[in-house]
């Protein structure tokens, strides 16, 4: 028989939710969801649902998902995140509520660093998370804060989520990164703010109060890790690689520091690295395939030119559509990952985007900021998930911490969608000739 | 009885508008009931995988393909755009309007299971670039990117540029940023994705006109009744023409829209005859390498 | 001793996995090298090797995952103290994915031969170089999730209490 779009989209939806109910890996549900309507429709094949899922890794810019994550893995394993940390400790630990805010402040590092959100949760997560709990914060807060900080390392350049939306829209990644640069910045601080906020409400200490000495130790320590956004960025403004051969310009730098300066890192250890690195990165990139194969049976029956026609038939102007785009790119976010979903949504709303007059940079900052909230947002969220695996404790019980912190992160998004110029002001200074 | 088609463009596009051409032409010369469901924007997937779709005979039945997209299938295909093999529109509209392509068209059929029913196409690639190119002397060492087939690099690399391995969705920021200087395509490519933005000089060095077959899965060609695959075969041949026709025109209108918007600045290139004759030893090899001499010296000796 | 085989094959894939991931970088490099310095040739099949080695990575990753369990979940309901609902709960996950698994390498044989026919442009390799990891792919999710479910299910019996 041949399906209806109501009956298909029904039953997909309805067998992942069912399947995640369950328990079913989410990579796996996304793809097990997909046979009920395989097998009921003639038009369609296993082979196909096979087809799709292949396809989707037969991209060079998915590259620079494995060649970030070693780079931020290397970061780890040579005792660099270490170094980050000591400066936020300088830098922010004498507030009330110091090791939250140097959570924060080291995921702001972290992320100018690398631009994976998930390694910055488990590497900084996994030296953060229980000192935080031995000081007394409460678990639920410590696992919260890390998730929802590390989600700057996709906003805050470089970043690989942009690097593959320019790669699929045409747009200057170079723009991206500096359109990225300040919503970061600010959302770092709306976080700090309800670091504060919670600090002053539960009585959270400060961590120390800096000397000369400790802050000039500290700012030594990090400064030649500081310098990789310098080589990753001006690498890809000057001309010298492509952005995604940029990711391993960092993974280089951070294997030359691990084993030649900080001599932190044995050949050994690399092995290991490498082992670690391919793995994570291909459960998040098998994910990628089957919500691939998920998301094409969506366009299959139709179901993204429903939303563009009710979406264009609503007229909203440029703020209603924008508020529309990211209420979307944050629904699709709860349920599967961002790169497939820039892949899917974000090609299928560009023009939607346009049309509302909403700048090419300004639709993708929006979009990026948006799926990088459902980095945090179950019931898939890679960062929660790993940073409440790291504190031992299940992720429903730290849903509401989430959503307290996520509040104002929320009013940092809505700030760039009503003033996009917040995004628009640092590619226009810098690259006036990218942003039209 | 339900055709399904799948076009990567809006319906704005040559290709969509031909398809949609085609599905009338067959309703006209077809009796019997028969109806047309084209998808848009890609939503299927893009060329490669409509290649797949159509071998396995799945979720889509027809569509029009560029030529590169098959040579995983039939490394003889990418003969028929190769660069430099067409003199002018003319010789360009003769050869797509006989059979002197049927050794390809079985090959085709025997190695992907793919039946060309009829040949669109007619857009004219040229180069495009950074700073302008407009002589041997500045071609000399131009990195460009070229598309991914091993002719494409060798008959770039035979009149002196410097062909560069690039992503085709990393060309745009890798022409921004100077890692290459140009790429080659035509104009409605340069139009849409907006390429003009970061290259704007097109040098009309038109090597090649570009040969797009109205292409028809063999699995679900041949579970059709007799008359409808003639109506077919008959519907795509026309559907053929009147794409070329309307897209060689769009392409020249298209060049026009963006010199009078000022988005690019068009130029000849000195001693455009030398570069047939470089790119000639290339052409013969690759002919040699897929038992296509024969072919080759068919289409060059078409008036 | 199955498991202790099983254990043994995927230190192997782990140690694969290693080796291709460190010369994933190999190519890229390549890439960026051939066309500042001229010192060897722009290669245009980098790109081609890069994606079959990624292809390699992501497969054999995923298989690990599923021997370590380590492929994501979420729970949204919580645990059942009965511990027989949860070998219940845990099986029907395992047959799950196992069922597909198989089901992938079933048709995944279709999809290496469909390989088979196809050559890739750069450097002429028959496809089936990368078609093939579908169906072994499938095949190691289907064993180890059934080894696993087997496991659970003699460990209850063992212990009357389901082990997560
Ligand atoms: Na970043
Ligand atoms: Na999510």
């Amino acid at each position: 028989m041949i399906l209806t779009t109501g009956v298909a989209c029904a039953l997909l939806v309805g067998s992942f939710l069912l399947l995640v109910i369950l328990r079913v890996p989410v990579a796996f549900a996304l793809g097990i969801a997909t046979i009920p309507v395989v097998l009921l429709d003639i038009r369609l094949t296993p082979f196909i649902i096979i087809d799709r899922m292949f396809q989707s890794y037969n991209s060079f810019i998915l590259l620079a998902v494995p060649f970030f994550l070693l780079a931020a893995n290397l970061m780890n394993s040579g005792k660099i995140t270490d170094k980050l940390i000591d400066l936020a400790r300088v830098l922010t630990g004498w507030m009330p509520g110091g090791l939250g805010h140097v959570n924060v402040a080291v995921s702001m590092l972290f992320a100018g660093i690398s631009g994976s959100s998930t390694a910055d949760a488990a590497g900084c997560g996994k030296i953060l998370i229980p000192s935080m709990i031995k000081e007394g914060y409460d678990t639920r807060f410590a696992i919260a804060i890390t998730a929802c900080s590390s989600v700057m390392g996709v906003i805050i350049p470089p970043s690989i989520l942009m690097i593959v939306w320019g790669g699929v829209m045409q747009v200057s990644v170079g723009a991206l990164f500096l359109a990225g640069a300040i919503p970061g910045l600010m959302i770092g601080f709306a976080l700090m703010a309800t670091v504060y906020g919670y600090a002053k409400v539960y009585n959270y200490p400060i961590a120390m109060k800096p000397t000369f000495g400790t802050a000039f130790k500290a700012f030594k320590g990090a400064a030649l890790a500081m310098l990789t956004p310098v080589f990753v960025i001006y690498g890809i403004v000057a001309g010298i690689v492509t952005p995604t051969e940029s990711a391993i310009i960092a993974a280089f730098y951070s294997l030359f520091l691990g084993m030649v300066v900080y001599r932190t890192v044995t050949p050994r250890e690399v092995g290991t690295i490498l082992y670690d690195t391919g793995r994570f990165a291909s459960i998040s990139l098998f994910a990628i395939g089957t919500a691939s194969v998920f998301g094409w049976l969506l366009a299959y029956y139709n179901v993204p030119r429903l939303i563009i026609s009710v979406m264009t038939n609503m007229e909203l102007g440029t703020i209603g559509t924008s508020l529309v785009i990211a209420f979307l790119f944050l629904f699709f976010g709860l349920f599967i990952d961002a790169i497939p979903t820039i892949i899917i949504l974000g090609t299928v709303l560009l023009p939607v985007a346009l049309q509302a007059d909403i700048s090419p940079i300004v639709f993708a900052i929006i979009g990026i900021i948006s799926l990088a909230f459902g980095l945090v947002t179950p019931p898939y969220g890679l960062c929660l998930l790993i940073s409440a695996s790291i504190g031992g404790m299940n992720v429903v019980k730290v849903l509401k911490e989430v959503v307290i912190i996520l509040i104002p992160m929320l009013l940092i998004l809505l700030l760039i969608i009503l003033f996009p110029e917040i995004a628009l002001w640092l590619p226009n200074q810098l690259m006036p000739g990218s942003v039209k | 009885e339900t055709l399904r088609g799948a076009s990567m463009f809006d319906d704005k596009h040559t290709f969509t508008k031909t398809m949609v051409k085609f599905a009338d032409l067959v309703n006209e010369y077809y009796d019997g009931d028969v109806k047309f469901d084209l998808r848009l924007n890609g939503e299927l997937g893009v060329e490669k995988d409509y290649v797949t779709f159509l071998n396995q005979g799945v979720a889509i039945d027809y569509t029009i393909l560029a030529p590169s997209n098959m040579a995983r299938f039939a490394p003889s295909i990418p003969l028929m755009d190769m660069p430099f093999l067409f003199r002018d529109l003319d010789h360009w509209n003769t050869v797509l309007s006989s059979d002197i392509l049927a050794p390809l068209e079985k090959e085709l059929s025997e190695k992907a299971d793919i039946v060309i029913v009829g040949y669109a196409g007619g857009g004219t690639r040229n180069l495009l670039s950074s700073k302008p190119i407009m002589n041997m002397k500045e071609l000399e060492g131009h990195k460009m990117r070229v598309m991914g087939a091993p002719i494409q690099a060798q008959i770039f690399d035979a009149i002196g540029a410097s062909p560069s391995a690039i992503a085709y969705n990393e060309v745009y920021n890798a022409i921004q940023t100077g890692v290459i200087n140009g790429f080659e395509n035509e104009a409605a490519s340069i139009q849409n994705l907006k390429f003009y933005e970061v290259a704007p000089n097109v040098t009309l060095t038109s090597h090649t006109i570009t040969v797009r077959p109205i292409v028809f899965s063999g699995k679900s060609f041949r579970k059709l009744p007799e008359k409808l695959q003639a109506a077919i075969k008959k519907a795509g041949k026309e559907a053929g023409a009147y794409g070329r026709e309307l897209e060689s025109r769009e392409d020249g209108i298209k060049l026009k829209e963006m010199v009078d918007a000022g988005q690019i600045k068009v130029s000849e290139f000195e001693g455009r005859e030398k570069l047939l004759d470089m790119v000639k030893p290339v052409q013969d090899k690759f002919a040699a390498g897929i038992n296509a001499t024969e072919l080759l010296g068919a289409i060059r000796a078409t008036k | 001793m199955i498991k202790r085989s099983l254990e043994a094959f995927c230190t192997g894939l782990r140690i694969i996995l290693a080796v291709l991931v460190g010369s994933l970088v190999i190519p890229v490099a390549m890439q960026v090298i051939a066309r500042y310095t001229g010192i060897i040739p722009v290669f245009l099949w980098t790109e081609e090797l890069a994606t079959f080695i990624f292809v390699w990575v992501v497969m054999i990753g995923s298989v690990l995952a599923v021997w370590e369990g380590t492929h994501f979940d979420v729970q949204v309901l919580p645990d059942s103290p009965n511990p027989l609902i949860l070998l219940i709960q845990k099986s029907i996950v395992l047959l799950l994915v196992g069922g597909f698994g198989f089901l992938f390498a079933w048709y995944g044989i279709e999809y290496a031969k469909f390989g088979g026919i196809q050559h890739s442009v750069m450097m002429n390799a028959n496809l089936m170089v990368t078609h093939i990891t579908v169906p072994l792919a499938g095949l190691f999710w289907g064993i180890f999730s059934l080894f696993r479910f087997v496991e659970a299910f003699q460990q209850y019996k063992a212990n009357k209490r389901a082990v997560l």
